[in-house]
Order: structure tokens, then sequence, then C-alpha cells
């Protein structure tokens, strides 16, 4: 079924149709706030808190075969708001002046088929990604890991798509500085 | 394309969100550009090293606890009422209602028969049954014609008769204004008489003390002489 049934299906007294709803964008939205805010057991509150939100709003949603980027959108103002409650702040000057000993150990691994070495990767990019400003970092994590058009992206965030467009250069951009830095190895060979 | 324009436009090639024609005009300048062609593979390589973070499970499953027992039929109605469907038809039948009694339809019996008509139904008196007449198209134009003129006669009854009543208003209002007017100008007339009265009694007894002095300055003169 798709959303839009999904939903009309619930709205209707269904409750199985919301379950079904949860089920599948569930593991997406835990992962967009993983990367947003960097801690699992955070991601899971928040992801439980965008699912409360949604089945109390969802009555409100105009167009029914928007519910992605709506969904997004209640994901990425609680992402926002946990934020900048939280206060911290990581230097980005700090990190790449200091060696990352994470890239020592990925330097020292050869096997790119190495599990541990994709986890060493891995954590690497989630922590790039938590450098980088919020606003690019959400903006990139729609597109790069949840696949929504750069419309989509413009109306869950509520912002123009130059805006979008801008924030994804800026955003790949600090990336790539960030990922150079750590002289990580398919970055390696272009110069800084 | 310039360098500052091509910018822009790297994500959408980047992930395929260009159209054709911009597509080709940044491959171009990218063949020509090499700083931005250095920008290009350095994005690429971004986006293949991002790609490769997986997505994990989350920590805990959320799940929705279903309703054990059925809605109460009123919230079951009042659900079925404040959805978009429901408010939909509601208006639309609010619409034919409202439609409906503006035509004035009737209802009535005739010859154990039902009949529903818009406008007024004359009763006749039913004669022998008769097989029922053949209606052709020149008919329901003049039925049609019919209702026509019977709606405008209404609507310029209406129109006339509250064209009568404006009327009505407008000379009550006038009259009303015109009685206040005649009050206000008898008040006038009141204190103008009377001002005029006041001054007119000053102004004579300014005069009789002029003449009072006058025939004592002629009597004090005649005496003088006399002297």
């Amino acid at each position: 079924m798709t959303d839009q049934e999904l939903i009309q299906a619930y709205l209707k007294g269904d409750d199985r149709a919301f379950n079904s709803l949860v089920r599948r964008y569930h593991k997406p939205v835990y992962n967009y706030l993983l990367k947003m805010v960097g801690s699992r057991e955070d991601a899971d509150d928040l992801a439980q808190t965008v699912f409360i939100r949604c089945c109390t709003s969802l009555k409100k949603l105009k167009d029914q075969q928007r519910f992605a980027p709506w969904l997004y959108r209640i994901a990425a103002n609680l992402a926002r708001d946990h934020w900048r409650a939280r206060k911290e702040t990581v230097s980005f000057d700090q990190y790449c002046e200091e060696a990352n000993p994470l890239a020592e150990i990925l330097l020292s691994n050869d096997d790119p088929l190495n599990a541990a070495a994709a986890e060493q990767r891995a954590e690497i990019v989630r922590k790039a990604l938590l450098m980088i400003p919020f606003e690019q970092r959400e903006t990139l994590i729609l597109k790069m890991y949840q696949s929504l058009k750069f419309s989509e992206i413009a109306e869950a965030l509520g912002e123009p798509l130059n805006t979008v467009k801008s924030r994804l250069y800026y955003g790949l951009s600090a990336m790539k500085k960030i990922l150079q830095s750590w002289n990580l190895e398919e970055l390696r060979h272009y110069e800084m | 394309m310039k360098c500052e324009d091509l910018k822009l436009e790297l994500p959408g090639l980047l992930w395929g969100e260009l159209a054709p024609s911009d597509r080709e005009k940044a491959l171009k300048h990218l063949a020509e550009c090499p700083a931005c062609q250095k920008e290009w593979q350095e994005f690429k390589a971004v986006q293949s090293v991002m790609s490769k973070l997986g997505e994990e499970n989350p920590l805990r499953e959320v799940v929705f606890i279903e309703r054990k027992h059925p809605e109460s039929p009123l919230l079951k109605l009042w659900n079925w009422l404040t959805s978009p469907g429901a408010l939909q038809w509601g208006l639309a039948a609010a619409l034919i209602l409202i439609a409906l009694a503006l035509a004035k339809p009737s209802l009535s019996l005739q010859d154990g028969k039902l009949s529903f008509a818009f406008g007024k139904i004359e009763r006749i008196a039913s004669p022998a049954p008769t097989p029922p007449p053949q209606i052709t198209p020149a008919d329901l134009e003049e039925r049609l014609q019919q209702e026509r003129s019977e709606t405008l006669k209404l609507v310029a009854e209406v129109l006339q008769k509250s064209s009568e009543e404006q009327r009505r208003d407008f000379t009550l209002t006038l009259t009303a204004f015109a009685r206040d007017l005649e009050k206000q100008r008898q008040q006038d007339l009141t204190w103008m008489t009377s001002g005029m009265q006041s001054i007119q009694r000053s102004s004579q007894t300014d005069i009789m003390r002029t003449n009072r002095v006058l025939e004592d300055l002629i009597k004090t003169a005649s005496y003088q002489e006399g002297k």
C-alpha cells in the first residue's frame, strides 16, 4: 500500500495502518537523526517523538502524497531543537590541526574489505558530519542518505531551492576539507 | 558558464538533478576548466566515501498499541464528520439544499402519484385517466421559458418591494429631518426676536435718556440766555 492509502486507512480507524507506516519509516528516520545528533540513545528517543507527533498531527496533513517530506520536517525540527539544547560545539580548526588517531588505523589497514576498517571509515564520516554547520549537515544527509529530491528537501526544511543547492555545495566542500585534513585514503591524492 | 555559476550546479550534476541543457553547459565548462574539474573529482570522491556509511537498526522498536475497544459511535461520527472527504460531501450537500430551497420545490400527490416540481403546482380536477402526454423538446423549452419568466417576475417583485420599502424609509427620514429643521428654525426665530426686542428696549432707553439730556441742555441754555 502507498503512504496515502495507509494514511487514509488510519484516519478511518485502522491502527494497523499507522504501525505499517511506522515500520516503513522508523529505520530511515532513526538513521537520519543519528547522523544529525551523533548519539544512538538520543536518536532513538527523538525517533519515538517524531512518530508520536506524526500520530497526533496526521489529520492536519493536507497533501497525503507528500508524507515523507512532512515527516522529515518534523524530524529536522526536533533534531534542530535538540542540537541547540545540547550547545555542544566541535571546533573544526581544532580537528584540522590535530592528527586524527582513527585515520592512522585506517592508513595501516590496506584491506578495504576488512569490516573493522569499514566501521572505522564510517565512524570518520559520522564525526566529520557532526563538524560541519548544522544546516549544511541536515541538507546533505537528506540528499545523501534519505534520497529526497532537491524540491522535497526544500519542502521539508522550508527553504528555497537555491538555498538547498548552496548548502549542499558548501556542505560537500566542508566534508572534503575535513576528510582531506584527516588524510582519508580516497582523498589523499587531491591536494588541499 | 562561469566558475561561480557552476558551483550551484555541481550538486545537481552529482545527483543527476540537472536539466539536460544545464548538464551540457556544466560538462562543457568542466572540460575547459582544470580547477572546477578538480573540485568535481573531489566531490565525487566525498560522495563515494559518504555513501559507504551504512544504516543501523534502531535500538528499540516503535509500536503503537492498537485500540482494543471499538470507538464509541459518537467518536466515530465525529471522526467521519471531520475527515476531509466528509467535509467535502457535507459542503456539497449543503449547497444542494440551499439551491433546492431557493428553487422552491414542491411535492404533491395527484391521482395517487407523487409529483415533484420547482415552483407552484396547481391542483386541477383530475379528469378520467388519459394516457400520459408525449413530452417533446418544444414542450420542455416552453416549460423552461415559463419557469424563467416566473422567476424573473418574482425577482422584479422582490426588487419593487425592496425599493418601495426603501422609498418609505427615505420619506420617513426626510419628514423627520424636516420636522427637526422646522423646530430648529422656530427656536432660532424666537431667539432672534427676543434678541431684537432686548436691543430695541435698550435702544429706546438710550434714546429717551439722550432726549432728556438734550432737553436739560436746551433748558439750561434758554435759562442762560434769559439771564
